[in-house]
C-alpha cells in the first residue's frame, strides 16, 4: 500500500506507465491520504499559473529592442571607448610635460576643444537617436 | 495563437522573419520570467536575466540546431545566469533563505494569475498563501516546484542535472513543508 502513495505524484503529473496509473487509481479510491495530497497538488499548480511577464521587460527583448542593442554594444561602445581614449591623450599631451608651451593660451585651447566635443557630441547623439528611431 | 512549433520559429527567424523571434518571446515568457523571479527574487536583477537570455539567444539563434529542444535550451540558458546572478554577487541568500533569527529574507507577495475576485475570493486568498509558502522554501524544493509547472519530472532532472528520484523528492519535501506552513498559519 505504502508504494502505490509514493506514486501520487507521478499519478498526478500524469507521468505514471498506463498499468501503475490503473493501479494507482485503484489504490486513491480507497486512500483518504492521497486524496487530500492530490487536492492540495491541484490547489498548488493553480496557485502557481505564471502571471503575465511585465510588459516593459517583454518589450526589451523583442528583436527590434535587441538589434538596438547589438548595434550598441558592437559598434557605439566600442566607438565611445576609443573617443574617451583619444580625448584622454589630448588632455594629456597639454596637461602634461608638453603643455607648457599651451601655458599662456592654455584655458582658451581648452575653451575651444570643449565647445567643440559639446557640438559635435550633441550632433552625434541627434543622429544616433535619429538612427534609432528609425530602426 | 500561433501553431507553429518552436522549430519552425526558429527557421522563420533564421531566414529573417524578426516576427517568428518575437512570438517566441512570447511563448515563454510568463514562465521563464516566474522562474526567475521566485529564484532572484528582485524585479531589477530579473528583467535583466531575462533580457540577457533572449538578447544570448537572438545572437545565437543561427547556431541553434532544430531539433525539438528549445525549451530545454532557454531554461538552461536561464538557470545558467541565475546561477552566475549569485556567484557574481555572492548572493548568500540563495544557499539559506533565513536570517539569524529564522525569519525568511523575502517577504513580499508574489503576483499570481488568479480568477477574478468575483470567481471566488477564497481561492485567491488561498493561492496568494500557497505563494508566499511557496517563496519561504529552500532553493532546491523551491526550484523542483516551479520547474514542474513547466516540464515533466524527467526535463526537469535533466535540466538541473539531478537524478529524477532526487528532483521528486526535492518536489515531494516542498510540497510537505507548504502544507503544514498553511496548516500553521490557520
Amino acid at each position: 500500500m505504502k508504494n502505490e502513495c509514493e506514486n501520487m505524484t507521478l499519478y498526478f503529473y500524469g507521468e505514471l506507465e498506463p498499468q501503475q496509473a490503473a493501479a494507482f487509481q485503484e489504490h486513491l479510491a480507497h486512500c483518504p491520504h492521497c486524496q487530500r495530497e492530490m487536492a492540495f497538488l491541484q490547489q498548488t499548480q493553480q496557485a502557481l499559473v505564471p502571471p503575465a511577464a511585465p510588459e516593459q521587460v517583454v518589450q526589451g527583448a523583442l528583436a527590434p529592442a535587441l538589434a538596438g542593442k547589438g548595434w550598441w554594444r558592437r559598434v557605439f561602445k566600442p566607438a565611445l571607448a576609443t573617443a574617451l581614449v583619444l580625448g584622454a591623450g589630448v588632455f594629456l599631451f597639454i596637461s602634461g610635460p608638453f603643455g607648457s608651451r599651451f601655458d599662456d593660451d592654455g584655458q582658451e585651447w581648452m575653451a575651444y576643444i570643449s565647445a567643440e566635443a559639446d557640438e559635435e557630441y550633441n550632433s552625434f547623439v541627434a543622429d544616433f537617436e535619429a538612427f534609432e528611431e528609425k530602426f | 495563437m500561433n501553431g507553429q512549433s518552436d522549430d519552425e520559429l526558429v527557421v522563420g527567424f533564421q531566414n529573417g522573419d524578426e516576427g517568428c523571434f518575437n512570438e517566441l518571446v512570447y511563448r515563454y515568457k510568463n514562465m521563464l520570467y516566474q522562474y526567475i523571479m521566485v529564484m532572484v527574487r528582485d524585479e531589477g536583477a530579473a528583467g535583466d536575466i531575462f533580457q540577457e537570455v533572449f538578447l544570448n539567444f537572438y545572437r545565437r539563434i543561427h547556431d541553434y540546431q532544430p531539433e525539438g529542444k528549445l525549451k530545454s535550451y532557454l531554461f538552461t540558458s536561464t538557470r545558467n545566469r541565475i546561477l552566475n546572478y549569485f556567484r557574481d554577487k555572492d548572493k548568500l541568500v540563495s544557499l539559506d533563505d533565513t536570517d539569524e533569527e529564522g525569519n525568511p529574507y523575502w517577504h513580499d507577495e508574489l503576483p499570481g494569475n488568479d480568477p477574478q475576485p468575483l470567481e471566488g475570493l477564497e481561492k485567491a486568498e488561498l493561492a496568494q498563501r500557497i505563494r508566499n509558502a511557496s517563496l519561504r522554501l529552500p532553493p532546491a524544493q523551491r526550484e523542483a516546484i516551479y520547474l514542474k509547472q513547466y516540464m515533466t519530472f524527467k526535463e526537469a532532472s535533466e535540466l538541473l542535472n539531478r537524478p529524477l528520484g532526487t528532483v521528486l523528492a526535492d518536489h515531494h519535501r516542498g510540497i510537505r513543508k507548504m502544507q503544514k506552513m498553511l496548516q500553521n498559519e490557520a
